[in-house]
């Protein structure tokens, strides 16, 4: 249905197109009877699986910039990003920084450091100051979970709201980028048995990650200890499994979690060596899962913690680099698509 | 002083147990006569309370009036006037202030100021330790002389068994009741809304429910020991409402509270990560709302509070983990205790007032409950079926922080008279 949509697409991306994004509109889809209409993404949760294919489509064909020799469409020329972090993520506040460049738009970074959020400006201010300065879009990440949720309260519909990680919440472009990452070795997900590992208590990639795996037919299995894995999370729809060699039986897909160091002085596990040798990934354990099966980690990685060196970096098993760049082309067709959405909406 | 009628009322008392169509004629400061047709002439004024039940002036033992220390959030002032326009002729403030309450000075500060800007009764309820610090017990026998009622480090829980069970035996000499906040801190940890699946679903650290149970096992056990009295604030859980109700089958000195936002609001309520839903104990599952109801109509629970705690809208619009945990209660808690209870036919008239005015006086033993003759005359007049929506702009008090505002609401307070003087008319 989106095939249109895509040539579509590429013709805007062309290095020498002169195509007006509002050209494309979202009318070769609207025609199919599908209406993009989304102006933020605050979770996983509520997406629908039309939204998420044409994410993917989108992403997909933004990817193919990224191998270029000039990384830059005008696509979002004239368009303001700006990336609220109210907690240190150079991964992610580059990746979606990169994304805005490389389709033209200013990106600005508020930062708690620079910024009067640190002064205890009020999250009505703050949302008053980035009407103010004209942003179209607001990437926020936050510590603490549900912010962006009490952001998106004060801020007029047309700015383009995009959770980059609300405490244990969500982290829900993550997920995608993941998902993005997933579908470029298996085309299709559905009763694949993916097993997220580690600390799913506090994970806000496993809360996302849960809700749009499931979303496409996922088997989705959590592993961890009991201290880190709440047996509540079988209300959720996924298996849980204490012994991770158990778990990673028949596994087509791994995702490895990455552990907060202060979780053993908070006595919520006695030692990172006994962390490791229970729940740590290696050559070892892997080879109980599916032949093929393929690793993920969302970064930073804690090497020799929850996956040894060896493994994150053999190319066999391991999409750790792919996620890295497919999640600059997933921001790039989030980007696009929330912008745009509501001129054409 | 003039003289003031109230004419065609449903009188509701329940120490006499009596509800029905009488006339109140009050003098001075007492309730002078309580029969059917009271006519008087001349210089009396006349309250028409047809249709309307006219009950001793409510009573709640658990509040927060932040006097002193903290005037941006509530002032005796604003805060009694709040109380007030809920039917509240008797409110016990608890002594988690800043400074705390925990000398017969500030005891005494607090009925000073209540005199001159208060316009209802205080009934001080002081700290068990000096500072609130849990290392020494304050003077008991000062602070009850200089008027206070009750000992409490609400806001705290006891972490110093030791000196949990000191207090309980020297409170006991001076028939003073220990009011207990019990919540064990650290399981409690980092947590901020009620552990279950709806914390875990959003990923908010979590307060589980053994947070609370097991701190009134363990108090239970000291009452035992004791033979002491204690009255457990605000409690929300299945696992220590059925503690208190053994405790009490067994026949110790323990008493408990409810508050309105347990009984409508669940965990479910969450899900918009408003602050405005955030408070200590967290709001619980709906399984443990139901318990709690059940559990105030056999008894187990005795009292109807607020809990009212203000905070102002600065501190409030803090994300869920940095917001302060509390809401304000006192001109919502009368509708909401309606609807949960009378409305919905649980309890008759007779004992539902009884849970906001006699019980709540016994369990503290606070001189008042009782509107019959000779009584001091506090009195509220109330209107079930006066339907109303909650605009917490209008607010009496200086916060604002109300998960029930824009509520529509059914019951309301016409008439709020402490001493025989009218302090509260809705208008």
């Amino acid at each position: 249905m989106i095939k249109k949509y895509e040539e579509k697409l590429s013709d805007l991306i062309s290095p020498v197109s002169d195509t007006q994004p509002e050209d494309i509109s979202f009318d070769t889809l609207k025609e199919k009877g599908f209406n993009w209409t989304r102006k933020s993404l605050l979770s996983t949760e509520d997406l629908k699986k039309e939204e998420i294919e044409l994410i993917l489509s989108t992403a997909g064909t933004f990817s193919e910039i990224l191998t270029r020799a000039v990384k830059k469409v005008p696509t979002l020329r004239g368009k303001v990003v700006v990336n609220l972090f109210y907690e240190n993520s150079t991964r992610t506040r580059s990746s979606f920084e990169l994304a805005g460049r490389y389709l033209s738009a200013d990106v600005t970074n508020f930062t708690v450091a620079t910024s009067s959020i640190k002064k205890g400006e009020t999250l009505q201010d703050t949302a008053q100051t980035l009407v103010q300065m004209g942003a179209d879009a607001v990437v926020i990440r936050h510590p603490h979970s549900g912010v962006p949720h009490q952001l998106y309260q004060f801020l007029p519909r047309e700015i383009s709201l995009i959770n980059a990680g609300d405490g244990s919440n969500e982290h829900p472009t993550q997920a995608l980028l993941d998902l993005y990452t997933m579908r470029e070795v298996f085309d299709d997900l559905k009763g694949r048995k993916v097993v997220i590992v580690g600390d799913v208590l506090h994970s806000r990639v496993a809360r996302s990650n849960i809700w749009l795996l499931q979303k496409l037919g996922v088997d989705v299995h959590v592993c961890g200890p009991p201290t880190l894995l709440p047996e509540m999370f079988t209300e959720f729809g996924v298996k849980i499994r204490w012994n991770l060699k158990d778990a990673i039986k028949d596994a087509d897909l791994i995702m490895v979690l990455r552990l907060q160091t202060e979780r053993q002085n908070k006595g919520l596990i006695p030692s990172l060596e006994e962390y490791h040798r229970l729940f740590g990934l290696d050559h070892e354990k892997i080879k109980l899962a599916k032949k093929n099966v393929k690793v993920l980690h969302p970064g930073p990685m804690n090497r020799g913690v929850e996956i040894t060196s060896q493994l994150a970096d053999d190319p066999a098993y391991s999409l750790i680099n792919k996620q890295v760049s497919n999640g600059v082309a997933v921001r790039m067709a989030l980007l696009y698509l929330l912008i745009f959405a509501s001129s054409k909406g | 002083m003039p003289k003031l009628l109230i004419k065609n009322g449903r009188y509701i008392n329940p120490k006499t147990n009596q509800d029905e169509i009488l006339d109140i004629l009050i003098e001075n400061d007492k309730i002078a006569d309580v029969r059917k047709n009271i006519e008087l002439n001349g210089s009396t004024q006349i309250i028409d309370a047809k249709n309307l039940w006219v009950v001793p002036g409510l009573i709640d033992i658990h509040c927060h009036l932040r006097d002193p220390g903290q005037p941006e959030k509530e002032t005796i002032e604003s805060g009694t006037k709040a109380a007030a326009r809920g039917g509240f002729t008797s409110i016990c403030p608890m002594a988690n202030t800043i400074p705390p309450i925990d000398s017969a000075a500030l005891v005494e500060y607090v009925n000073k100021v209540n005199k001159k800007s208060g316009c209802i009764n205080i009934f001080q309820i002081a700290a068990v330790s000096k500072g609130m610090q849990q290392e020494e017990l304050t003077p008991f026998d000062e602070l009850k002389s200089a008027g206070a009622i009750a000992l409490s480090e609400d806001g705290k829980s006891f972490e110093n068994l030791k000196l949990l069970r000191n207090a309980l035996e020297y409170a006991r000499m001076l028939d003073l009741n220990i009011v207990s906040h019990a919540e064990d801190s650290k399981l409690s940890c980092d947590g901020v809304v009620h552990e279950g699946y709806w914390s875990h679903k959003l990923g908010i650290p979590g307060i589980p429910s053994c947070s609370e149970s097991v701190c009134v096992a363990r108090e239970i056990e000291l009452v035992r020991q004791t033979k002491g009295k204690i009255h457990f604030a605000h409690i929300s859980t299945k696992e220590a409402t059925d503690l208190i109700r053994r405790a009490k089958k067994e026949g110790l000195k323990v008493t408990a509270e409810v508050t309105p936002h347990h009984l409508v609001l669940s965990d479910e309520d969450i899900q918009d990560f408003d602050p405005n839903k955030k408070m200590n104990p967290p709001l619980r599952t709906i399984g443990d709302q139901n318990v709690l109801i059940d559990a105030v109509i056999d008894g187990t629970i005795d009292v109807f509070a607020t809990d009212h705690a203000p905070h102002n809208i600065e501190e409030k619009s803090k994300s869920i983990i940095d917001a302060p945990f509390g809401i304000i209660g006192f001109e919502t808690a009368l509708p909401i205790y309606l609807k949960v209870f009378y409305h919905s036919k649980k309890m008759n008239p007779l004992e539902f007032i009884k849970k906001m005015t006699l019980n709540p006086a016994s369990t503290l033993n606070i001189p008042r409950g009782s509107i019959s003759r000779g009584d001091v005359a506090d009195i509220a007049i109330i209107d079930p079926e006066y339907e109303w929506k909650y605009d917490v702009n209008t607010t009496f008090s200086r916060s604002k922080n109300s998960p029930f505002h824009m509520n529509k609401l059914k019951g309301k307070t016409i008439y709020t008279i402490v001493s025989g003087n009218i302090v509260y008319k809705n208008q």
